[in-house]
């Protein structure tokens, strides 16, 4: 229960803030996301990149669709010839690392605000 | 590992990953884009949809008088209402950002010789030849003396509008080439506008042969070189009819030459070749030669074939005009188009306006050259080319008085400088010609209208609703001597350079001719009668067949014009089946192939295979003929006579000794040629065939429409159309028909065009290269000219309102 509010908030976050913040501020939304539900270590790294990467996939999938040309396709060819899905998921991967990484961000940042007396 | 370490670890590593994936952080020698500003979902090219093109916005601007409407219609043709001139050039450069930002930037970059920045060091021989033929310094004199002029205001106005759509431009919404390319657009000047305005003065008047010639002076002497590659003595009907009176004089005394500088000199690389293909055609009929009784006024202009296309349509409406056509995205005002009294266009004149000179250097650093008996110092420009992936290359280029250094001997003994027309300071407004242009009503205005254009040098056609129809072959010409022009000249006296230009009044131009049409297409502007000497290169096919054909049409109706744009018929494979009729053996006769052949019409049709085994033959006979320029110029740069000059002396001189195969025992004549290489083409059309390649013409010579990235799913490729070069639908596979218009000029004007692309830029777009299949088979689309543009309004998909922002 202690994953799922900061689980869904990622989701939440990684859907829609960015669009208006910049792609850069992922990592840090999440940090902050994982140091205020006091994520540990290993589970904030985990979640935050499994989430950030089905928010991306999801993401890119939707924004597919909303072209009258086979985009993935071409950025495909473009990439040298990794097909479409590939492409969905090189995004994906990409944003579940930066999630990844700012979830251990802001994971680490727990003990070095609130050490343990 | 203190808890701080672990942190600070962290947060190193992700910034790191960030500002790589956002290329702050570049990895020496890559050239990929960033993937993270390339893939995101946020900004990157999956917002590079194109919902917008069918939303209606509203933008509040700084720069505009009064509210202008911009309604968009079914293809995607800005119909521009606005209160005033100004308002309605600041909203052409808004619409033409909104649809073609990307391909404005690139080709400031083409013309600027700065492509390496982007695209690495397989585009430095572009950039370098940019450079060292001084585009951009050719735009900066452009645009620092367009400055000084009265109607500078007017493309400040649309540089303007350009701008109020860049600045309001999110990154989300960048082109997604700029995505790719990882850059943000770049606030347009007039110094953009002018960099678009030269690189179409290099297509179209970047020509030049001198080093060929003089190659071939020198391999072939004078005689035969005047014999072989004189262009005043081919068969074709100039622009300015034959019989044309010229009634004045050369004004300038000038004395023959004895400057050409062939001095045994053999160059092993000329200029970029001038891509046959390159012109145009345009036509008037008058009111005598149609079914309505009002002129008809038709233009297609043949250039590169792009997507996104080199044009763009737009109406613009204000109280006091309204015009509709075509335009350079980048550059202000209608080129080609029709307002409610007249219609307009322009075909490539094709005269040289450029010459080289040898300059001999008195040192070998290039201190100073000989000019008159004394060293000159040149001026110096560093040209710094930015390659993406690599460090900047530094190149030097000299500036001479006759121009820039665009050749460097090994031995810094003696270089090449250019001296060309497009580099001179303007002192007059041709920015402005296309602008005053598109709101005249009569002809006299728009000889005023058109004055001040300089290069490159352009037939202007002319219609008007009041029954006039014109051509003039406009722009400013070198008055020179006889061959002047064609060679290599010494640069080490001034006196072999230009002593004046014609005077506007005595370019060749002709109105209501008695024949009822005006015609142009890239061929000579004149017959041998006009007093002065020009050279060029010139067309010698296709303005055979549009004059045959129009001297004959009566009752003429725009689709009879649209059907004569599409003409795929070439009257040099014509010329060249009739000499084949007297001179092919009964041997070869016999077998079905040939008497197909001998049958073909001289169509080029996309799913024949007449038109590829004729252009087989030729390429023989071009070979086994010229053998004794071929053979000795394997390493130096020269170019085969026009294959007309083959027709005449198979006709004329069927003994000639130029038929003779030097590597044979016997002697060959003309007809020997014509057979040997009929069997050649056949034999080589076989072994295609056995290859499992198609022979059909549309697989031969196919057409290919690229992305200017060269990105095949952004490209339109291995189209099959019909057309050559000798043909009206002069289709050269890149190169060809790249708007065509019919406009008939009746009391209300009806207009039809299509072009190969679409009018959005945007590779994504339904309206990309929606056009191109309807161009392929030669539909074309009625025009949507409306004075009131509520009419529009059942065909709108999308309306963009600009607002005043005081």
């Amino acid at each position: 229960m202690k994953t799922v509010t900061p689980t869904l908030i990622i989701f939440v976050l990684a859907m829609v803030v960015p669009f208006f913040t910049g792609w850069w501020s992922l990592p840090i939304l999440v940090g902050i996301t994982s140091y205020i539900f006091r994520v540990t270590v290993s589970r904030a790294t985990i979640i935050s990149f499994f989430v950030v990467f089905v928010a991306w996939l999801v993401l890119t999938y939707w924004l597919n669709g909303k072209f009258d040309f086979p985009l993935a396709d071409a950025m495909g060819e473009l990439l040298g010839g990794i097909g479409a899905l590939k492409v969905h998921i090189l995004t994906a991967l990409l944003g579940g690392l930066l999630g990844g990484l700012g979830g251990l961000c802001g994971s680490l940042l727990i003990p070095l605000l609130h050490p343990k007396k | 590992m203190a808890p701080f370490i672990k942190f600070f670890s962290a947060v190193v590593l992700t910034s790191a990953l960030v500002f790589w994936l956002n290329g702050t952080i570049k990895i020496p020698g890559s050239t990929q884009p960033p993937l993270g500003k390339l893939l995101n979902p946020y900004s990157g090219v999956w917002t590079s949809h194109t919902e917008s093109e069918h939303l209606d916005a509203t933008y509040a601007i700084h720069g505009l008088k009064a509210p202008c409407t911009i309604i968009y219609d079914e293809r995607r043709v800005p119909h521009i209402e606005a209160g005033n001139l100004e308002d309605a050039l600041f909203a052409q450069g808004f619409v033409e950002a909104q649809n073609r930002l990307f391909q404005m930037f690139f080709l400031t970059k083409v013309a600027s010789g700065s492509l390496s920045e982007f695209f690495g060091d397989r585009t430095i021989a572009m950039d370098l030849e940019k450079r060292r033929w001084g585009l951009k310094y050719a735009a900066e004199n452009a645009a620092k003396a367009w400055e000084t002029m009265p109607h500078f205001g007017l493309i400040q106005k649309y540089v303007d509008g350009i701008n109020a759509y860049i600045d309001q431009l999110d990154p989300k919404d960048y082109p997604i080439e700029f995505k790719l390319l990882g850059i943000k657009p770049e606030r347009w000047t007039v110094l953009h506008s002018a960099l678009i305005f030269k690189q179409m003065s290099m297509t179209l008047a970047g020509m030049n042969q001198d080093i060929q010639n003089t190659n071939l002076h020198n391999i072939l002497g004078d005689a035969d070189f005047k014999a072989l590659f004189n262009p005043s003595n081919l068969p074709q009907d100039p622009v300015i009819p034959t019989g044309t009176t010229y009634k004045f004089d050369t004004l300038f005394g000038l004395k023959p030459p004895l400057r050409m500088d062939f001095d045994s000199l053999i160059y092993d690389q000329a200029p970029e070749e001038f891509k046959r293909g390159t012109g145009s055609n345009s036509w008037a009929v008058s009111g005598k030669k149609t079914k309505s009784g009002h002129p008809i006024f038709c233009n297609d202009p043949h250039l590169s074939l792009t997507l996104p296309s080199i044009w763009i349509e737009c109406q613009m409406k204000t109280p006091e005009f309204n015009t509709y056509g075509v335009s350079f995205p980048g550059f202000p005002g209608i080129m080609i188009g029709f307002n409610e009294y007249i219609a307009w266009g322009e075909t490539n004149v094709s005269q040289e306006i450029s010459d080289l000179y040898t300059i001999k250097w008195a040192d070998s650093e290039r201190k100073g050259y000989y000019l008159d008996g004394k060293i000159v110092a040149p001026t110096t420009r560093i040209e710094t080319i930015k390659i993406k992936g690599k460090p900047d290359l530094i190149d030097t280029v000299y500036y001479t008085q006759w121009g820039p250094i665009i050749r460097k001997s090994t031995d810094s003994k003696t270089d090449l400088a250019l001296r060309w027309l497009v580099h001179d300071i303007p002192d007059k407004e041709e920015f402005y010609t296309f602008i005053a242009g598109m709101q005249c009503q009569d002809y006299n205005a728009y000889l005023d209208a058109t004055d001040p254009f300089i290069t490159p040098a352009q037939n202007f056609g002319f219609a008007s609703s009041s029954g006039d129809i014109a051509m003039r072959v406009n722009g400013r010409f070198p008055a020179i001597y006889d061959d002047e022009g064609r060679f290599v000249k010494q640069g080490d006296r001034s006196e072999n350079g230009w002593e004046a230009f014609i005077p506007k009044s005595q370019v060749p131009q002709v109105k209501n001719p008695p024949r009822n049409f005006v015609a142009s297409a890239n061929q000579k502007s004149t017959d041998n009668t006009y007093p002065y000497y020009y050279t060029g290169i010139f067309e010698n096919s296709r303005n055979q067949r549009i004059n045959t054909l129009l001297n004959k049409a009566e009752n003429i109706t725009p689709q009879d014009m649209m059907s004569m744009q599409m003409d795929d018929h070439s009257v040099l494979a014509q010329a060249f089946l009739q000499i084949m009729e007297t001179t092919l053996t009964d041997s070869l006769r016999q077998m079905s192939e040939v008497a197909d052949l001998l049958k073909w019409d001289g169509s080029y049709n996309a799913k024949s295979e007449m038109p590829t085994l004729f252009e087989l033959f030729v390429d023989q006979v071009q070979a086994l003929t010229w053998d004794e320029i071929t053979d000795k110029s394997t390493n130096i740069d020269t170019y085969l006579p026009d294959p007309w000059r083959l027709v005449m002396l198979m006709k004329k001189e069927p003994e000639s000794r130029w038929f003779d195969v030097k590597k044979t025992p016997q002697i060959e004549t003309g007809n020997d040629i014509i057979n040997d290489a009929l069997i050649n083409a056949m034999t080589e059309k076989m072994e295609r065939k056995q290859k499992g390649l198609s022979n059909e013409w549309g697989d031969f010579h196919t057409t290919n429409i690229h992305h200017l990235m060269r990105i095949p799913t952004f490209s339109a490729l291995d189209l099959k159309a019909n057309g050559c070069p000798d043909a009206i639908n002069a289709n050269a596979g890149s190169f060809g028909p790249s708007w065509r218009m019919v406009v008939s000029l009746d009391s209300v004007v009806t207009a039809y065009g299509v072009y190969p692309g679409g009018q959005s830029g945007n590779p994504t777009s339904k309206y990309y290269k929606n056009m191109v299949a309807d161009w392929v088979v030669g539909k074309y689309y009625a025009l949507h000219f409306e004075k009131d543009f509520a009419k529009l309004l059942s065909l709108k998909t999308s309306q963009i309102n600009l607002k005043p922002l005081k």
